[in-house]
């Protein structure tokens, strides 16, 4: 019971910060359609900077600070440079320019930080953690299930509650019709990008916390992890990534607690099984609109 | 108010307006006919921006507004409310009325703002007191003549010089057809200038002062109703041509 208790601990945190590297991804998918394949080096830059930070001795709050201001701009930029021109072009070609901007991307950081691990540190804080009822939690947990949660409620109400959120909604089901309506696509999709690039500087701080180390190529795994939470929750729907993330999280999590070790190293295929399992069922994703048969 | 001049425009390289011109004055009802394909909905796509002009020239008051984009043509009053009503279905209805004011507040400072929608919704649900019971609803649950009640209350939030109606009648029972002509009615009434976009021309030329017919992206006929209802080419309009562009009659 208590193994259970804490194997559902570790899947909620894991998975909460799935969903939040999905939501920075899904919302570019629902307005514009864009597949951002340079998401995941947007969280590498983001971990190189909290490297650089942590070198000059800068306190936590002002590094956070910090991080999430560099990779708003960073995700402003280029949406502005690499995205806006191509607005109105098809998927594909939204597909290929973020697998560009993403290659670019990566290239700049080897040629200022070279190949190879650079340590992120984890601030002694988040190490930290307490019992509870023969189950641990530590504050690295607690902080992504909290963020998480924060995160989650705050896009919630900015989408729910704002004007300007309601535009992107009506953006993102009809963008001709918005537009006629004299919603404006520039101010939707710079905030769309704002969004998913202040989520990205959040997320980057729990994920080096977690995994400890960047290195130029490791943008793959970020990338993958929200690409199949939103797959398996509903492209372009917040509740999707916020339930794909959190499922992914649980599977893997049962993955590693159950699975016998030999069969570890093929967890990331088996989450890839379940992508497909799930499209098989549920094509439009779990939280994902069914397909419409009339208008 | 309205003048298009030479307007041509379509999609890849099919040209399907081809060299329209016509004019609107305020206050008048405009009606624009045509059979299935004769560029109708291009024509409102053109005027309302979302579609620009491969060439010819668009004015509303003497102002030019060819290359301006939709959202600035609606922030000088030009709404459409589009054929199969387009409604947002993942937002309520509520949602939807506020989205057409987008254009207003953006027109009216950021003080006066609130004040707009406010005032915009109050009017809206008192012309449609059904949208009103509805407001929580989201805009998917809707019947089919329910939804165009709205895309026409969305139409109006923001409070539009010209509204440009494509299709109102579309695939509504006889019955809702009355409601929508008898809101068309009063809202030219209201003395909204009205280009009323329509497949079947009885309706439309009984409510309208003028009419353009169009075949082929083409300006068939226009004129006074009375005059263009007494036409044969209304008629010939409606069939289709086996040679390219000839229209027997029409030399």
């Amino acid at each position: 019971m208590v193994e259970l208790a804490q194997h559902l601990l570790d899947a909620l945190s894991v998975g909460a910060t799935y969903a939040l590297l999905a939501l920075g991804l899904t919302l570019l998918f629902g307005v514009m359609g864009l597949v951002n394949f340079a998401y995941g080096m947007l969280i590498v830059s983001c971990g190189y900077a909290i490297s650089l930070l942590d070198g000059w001795h800068v306190p936590l709050v002002a590094s956070v600070v910090v991080v999430v201001a560099f990779s708003t701009s960073l995700s402003v930029a280029m949406g502005q440079v690499a995205f806006r021109p191509f607005r109105s072009a098809p998927p594909l070609t939204l597909l290929l320019t973020s697998f560009g901007v993403a290659l670019i991307l990566q290239a700049l950081v080897r040629m200022t930080f070279g190949e190879g691990f650079r340590r992120v540190p984890t601030p002694a804080l988040l190490g930290d953690g307490w019992h509870v009822a023969g189950v641990r939690v530590s504050v690295l947990q607690a902080v992504a299930v909290g963020v998480g949660t924060a995160v989650v409620a705050a896009l919630y109400l900015v989408l729910q509650r704002t004007n300007l959120g309601l535009q992107m909604r009506a953006y993102a089901e009809d963008a001709e019709l918005a537009r006629i309506m004299g919603v404006r696509t520039d101010q939707v999709l710079a905030t769309a990008f704002v969004i998913s690039g202040v989520i990205a500087g959040i997320v980057s701080m729990v994920w080096f916390a977690r995994i400890g180390t960047v290195q130029p190529s490791g943008d793959l795994t970020p990338t993958l992890k929200a690409f199949i939470a939103i797959v398996i929750g509903g492209l372009g729907s917040v509740r999707g990534a916020v339930l794909g993330g959190l499922l992914l999280g649980a599977f893997e999590s049962f993955l590693v607690a159950y699975l016998p070790p030999s069969l570890l190293p093929y967890g990331e295929a088996m989450a890839f099984g379940l992508v497909i399992l799930v499209l098989l069922l549920r094509p439009g994703g779990i939280a994902g609109r069914t397909v419409e048969v009339s208008k | 108010m309205l003048e298009l001049s030479d307007a041509v425009t379509g999609y890849g390289k099919a040209r399907v307006v081809d060299g329209v011109s016509c004019s609107c004055e305020r206050g008048e009802v405009l009606a624009v006919l045509g059979a299935n394909g004769a560029g109708k909905t291009t024509l409102m796509r053109a005027i309302c921006g979302s579609l620009p002009l491969w060439s010819g020239e668009l004015r509303l008051d003497g102002e030019s507004l060819t290359h301006l984009g939709p959202q600035e043509r609606a922030a000088r009053g030009i709404t459409l409310c589009p054929e199969g009503r387009r409604i947002l279905t993942t937002l309520t209805v509520e949602e939807n009325l506020r989205i057409g004011a987008t254009a207003l507040q953006r027109r009216a400072g950021r003080s006066e703002r609130r004040r707009l929608v406010a005032e915009g919704l109050a009017e809206a649900y008192g012309l449609f007191p059904l949208l009103e019971g509805r407001r929580g609803s989201l805009g998917g649950t809707l019947s089919g003549g329910q939804q165009q009640m709205l895309a026409v209350a969305r139409a109006l939030m923001s409070r539009p010089r010209l509204l440009l109606l494509d299709e109102p009648s579309l695939g509504l029972a006889p019955r809702v057809i009355d409601e929508v002509y008898a809101l068309l009615t009063t809202l030219r009434l209201r003395g909204i200038t009205l280009v009323l976009v329509e497949e079947s021309s009885t309706r439309a030329l009984e409510l309208a002062s003028r009419a353009i017919v169009l075949k082929n992206g083409r300006v068939q006929l226009q004129g006074a109703t009375a005059e263009v209802r007494a036409d044969p080419r209304l008629a010939s309009a409606y069939l289709g041509d086996s040679g390219r562009g000839g229209v027997p009659g029409d030399g």
